[in-house]
């Protein structure tokens, strides 16, 4: 079944790349996210907070860019926590930590290992040659989570606190607008995009996992439950 | 004659004293079991709050040592992070490469049973399983090949989404989903306290940890090392863990039902009592987390009565023991006590059947020197008194009835033995023919008959209550109204003259009947003032009355021979009578030597017992004497002849006729005054 749907991924990538180059014609699309987020009573409500949602096209593939992604390792995080890349880029991981850290993803999209390495060893790279979800951890710390999206092609954007997004060289054609947060399910507008024409349009997002009032991140104790059943 | 008791004072006094003493001894037994058991109640419920406080604190400790351990375990352990978090983004759909599948669960799946076992935590708990952010299951310790079974719809779980932790309390049935099992399959059923923590980065949930043990023998072997309390964990009619023996669980087992399940606040509940195996125990119902009632589960606490009333036993054997020795003193001192008692007691018996028996020198010796001795002297004073009172009885009853005799020595006080003047009635009786019945018959006979004549005369007398006062020849005098003071002593006197009459008129017919020729008799009644008192030497003395009255009184006596009557009363008793009697007035008499006269009557017999036609005699005789005193003896004549149509034997009318016939032809001097000089004796 994977194998099947590879070969055809693969037939679709290939029939479509010559595609890519005959057309040249781009649009501009922008707009804002918003995002819902649960209360802690009641139902949802707008967030102030609007940050961190890749906003992305869909329908086209385009050539990975020759420059090369960094996805840092600083004071125990990787930074950022979200980076968007076009299919077959390389990414470098550099360790800014004087101590060491290792980077690597059990993804069945992209799964490999760099090793563990210093700051004063060279930054290790990985070229993730298939688009999708990968997420990329550290094995020595376990808050070391990154998300890697690997994307069909350069059209996308990481919102800010508003929430605002725009997005150039967006081939003019029928395209799909995309918006997904960690722990929300993506949103998805198809629409037509006339060469040369500038879309705004406005997204909204649902965080349907909530994250639940989970003490302890700061590493302090926890305090004494009433009862033992944790009330 | 001497019946044995039907209940010995000795008996009795021991049945008390055993009575007592038992009453006592079970007293303080009843009272002291009752506290015990009251305490031992109090002692338990306060037993079974701690172990309750003390599963509780267990518990939330166990909670939260395996929260610590979860925790710790995702913030050390990358690779359980890695692996949650890769399976829980697996289902992420970007619209970009090549859709979700199932495969990256499989992979956890295969990651966590490399990466798990060897985990202290996961070890340690009986149930253990790794589920993604999603609610799917990844690995269950139970289950290790199982995976992707949607857990989100248990409650657990759902708890665990909304409030960030969650425990639960799972049967087994509650440890299985559609196509997993998340607790192992023992042989006998189990009940698990289960807790769930979700795996948390950065405010991203990365998957949730579910680990729980069972509460089982050792748990509450713990919990019974601290409080001492046994305890069985339930589940409807199964007995799920105990510390309770093999036997005495199968013996529990039976019980279970009768157990109500218990109100919302399980420290309230009620506290029973069961048995198992020959134990007695105190029990309690209980929730196995408080507040959250469930019918299905609970606990039950005991607590061994038999234990608590250990202590009770060695006290009740002690009092038991301790009350045997009083009772064993007690019976001792009673049989002195008794016998101090009943000897003389017996003694005084056997003395006082004797004094029943007329032995009057009966005397007995009690030297106690208590109120028993007191009752000794008083009792031979009583023997004396009676001695001395026996012998004046006998005596006094000779001459008096023994009504009076009786009276005498009941209330000497009103008795004038010493000398007193009062109005009395005397009697006198006299025989008349006996010298010439003495003369026919022989001395023996002459004294049978004699005494006969005596016997009727003073039967009369005594039965009517009179005095015997002397035996004169063939006479008897009697009187009435002393020793004893008789109001009615004139009542008395004739009646006792009737009856005397009666009884020899009786005794006439007798000796006729025997040939023997019957005497007549004569008596006489008087009224007077009179002195009664004893008379004689101090050596030989009679009580007797003197005065001028017993004179007339002989002479009315007498005097039924000028009449031809047979009882003769003065005016002064027919007075004194009243109107209980017939009379007749026969005449005025003057006695020889005495100036004043005396109305003199016969006693003719009771009132209503006089018959018509001598009522009639005696009508016509007082026509006759009326007619008589007023010298007019033709009327008295025609009276008297009328008067012997009726009765021609009556001697008085015989007489006045007699006198009436003299004075016709020798008619009285013009200062007759009717009164008739008595003077033959």
């Amino acid at each position: 079944m994977r194998l099947v749907l590879a070969v055809l991924s693969l037939a679709f990538a290939v029939s479509s790349a010559p595609l890519a180059h005959a057309e040249t014609a781009t649009g501009v699309v922008r707009g804002k996210v918003s995002v819902m987020k649960k209360r802690l009573f009641g139902g949802l409500g707008p967030s102030d907070d609007a940050s961190g949602v890749v906003v992305y096209v869909t329908g086209y593939t385009a050539p990975a860019p020759e420059t090369t992604a960094v996805l840092e390792q600083e004071n125990e995080r990787f930074q950022p926590r979200i980076l968007p890349i076009v299919a077959g880029q390389t990414v470098s991981f550099p360790n800014r930590d004087r101590f060491y850290h290792n980077v690597f993803s059990v993804s069945s999209v992209e799964a490999f290992d760099l090793g563990q390495y210093k700051s004063s060893d060279p930054a290790r790279t990985q070229v993730f040659a298939n688009p999708g979800l990968v997420p990329v951890y550290c094995n020595i710390h376990p808050q070391m989570i990154s998300y890697v999206v690997v994307l069909e092609n350069g059209a996308f954007a990481v919102t800010g606190e508003d929430g605002a997004f725009e997005l150039r060289g967006v081939r003019a054609g029928a395209i799909a607008l995309n918006a997904w947060l960690p722990g929300a399910q993506r949103v998805t507008k198809e629409l037509e995009l006339a060469p040369g024409a500038k879309v705004s349009l406005e997204l909204e997002l649902q965080q349907t996992q909530t994250t639940p009032p989970h003490t302890r991140k700061d590493g302090t104790p926890y305090p004494p439950p009433p009862s033992y059943d944790g009330d | 004659m001497a019946v044995p008791p039907r209940l010995r004072f000795r008996t009795k006094i021991w049945a008390v004293l055993c009575g007592f003493v038992f009453a006592a001894l079970a007293t303080a037994l009843v009272v002291a079991q009752d506290v015990t058991i009251s305490r031992a109640r109090d002692e338990s419920r306060t037993r079974f709050d701690r172990t309750l406080v003390a599963f509780s604190e267990l518990q939330r400790l166990r909670a939260e040592l395996l929260v610590e351990t979860i925790d710790a375990l995702t913030r050390t352990n990358p690779q359980l992070r890695t692996i949650l978090s890769t399976a829980s983004l697996a289902a992420t759909d970007l619209g970009v490469g090549l859709a979700p599948t199932n495969d990256a669960l499989r992979d956890a799946n295969l990651r966590l049973q490399s990466a798990l076992p060897s985990l202290a935590l996961h070890q340690r708990q009986v149930i253990f399983a790794v589920a993604s952010a999603e609610g799917e299951l990844l690995y269950s310790k139970a289950d290790p090949e199982r995976y992707g079974q949607d857990l989100s719809q248990i409650e657990l779980v759902r708890l665990i989404a909304d409030q960030g932790r969650g425990s639960a309390l799972w049967l087994d049935a509650d440890a299985a989903v559609e196509g997993a099992r998340l607790a192992p399959s023992y042989p006998s059923p189990a009940l698990y306290l289960v807790r769930g923590e979700p795996v948390v980065f950065d405010e991203e949930v990365h998957g949730l940890v579910i680990a729980g043990e069972p509460i089982d023998r050792a748990l509450l072997s713990s919990l019974r090392a601290i409080t001492g309390v046994e305890l069985a964990l339930i589940a409807g009619p199964r007995v799920l863990a105990t510390t309770l023996s093999e036997a005495d669980a199968a013996g529990l087992r039976g019980k279970v039902g009768a157990f109500e399940a218990p109100a919302l606040m399980s420290l309230g509940g009620e506290i029973t009592e069961l048995t198992l195996g020959g134990e007695r125990y105190l029990a309690l119902r209980a929730e196995i987390v408080p507040g959250r009632p469930t019918a299905q589960a609970g606990f039950i606490l005991l607590s061994s009565l038999d234990a608590a009333l250990a202590g009770f036993r060695d006290l009740r054997q002690t009092l038991i023991g301790v009350g045997l020795l009083i009772l064993a003193v007690a019976l001792g001192l009673g049989f002195v006590l008794a016998r101090g008692i009943t000897r003389p007691i017996a003694t005084l018996a056997q003395a006082a059947r004797r004094i029943g028996a007329g032995q009057f020198d009966a005397r007995v010796a009690i030297a106690t020197g208590d109120e028993l001795e007191e009752l000794g002297g008083a009792f031979n004073e009583m023997a004396a008194g009676l001695a001395e009172r026996e012998l004046i009885k006998q005596t006094l009853e000779r001459y008096v009835s023994k009504h009076v005799a009786a009276e005498l020595l009941r209330a000497p006080g009103q008795a004038a033995l010493a000398g007193v003047r009062r109005e009395l009635t005397v009697l006198f009786v006299d025989l008349g023919g006996f010298t010439q019945l003495a003369e026919e018959l022989a001395p023996e006979a002459v004294v049978a008959h004699l005494n006969e004549y005596f016997e009727a005369v003073c039967g009369a007398v005594l039965e009517h209550d009179g005095t015997v006062k002397e035996f004169q020849g063939d006479g008897v005098v009697a009187f009435w109204g002393a020793p004893i003071a008789q109001p009615d002593h004139a009542v008395r006197a004739c009646r006792a003259a009737l009856d005397a009459a009666a009884r020899l008129d009786a005794l006439c017919v007798r000796w006729t009947e025997r040939g023997v020729v019957a005497p007549s008799y004569r008596m006489g009644l008087h009224t007077a003032e009179l002195v009664a008192g004893e008379i004689g030497s101090a050596e030989r003395g009679t009580y007797g009355v003197v005065g001028d009255g017993m004179n007339l009184a002989s002479r009315l006596e007498g005097a039924n021979k000028v009449y031809g009557t047979r009882i003769l009363i003065s005016d002064a008793t027919r007075a004194r009578a009243g109107g209980g009697f017939v009379t007749r007035e026969l005449d005025l008499v003057r006695v020889v030597g005495r100036r004043a006269t005396v109305r003199i009557f016969e006693l003719v017999g009771a009132s209503g017992g006089v018959d018509a036609r001598t009522l009639s005699v005696l009508e016509h005789y007082a026509a006759a004497l009326a007619a008589h005193r007023a010298r007019d003896w033709d009327a008295a004549a025609r009276a008297l002849e009328a008067l012997g149509a009726l009765d021609p034997d009556d001697a008085p009318a015989r007489v006045l006729a007699a006198r009436g016939s003299a004075f016709r032809t020798d008619p009285p001097p013009s200062d007759w005054d009717g009164v008739f000089a008595l003077d033959a004796k």
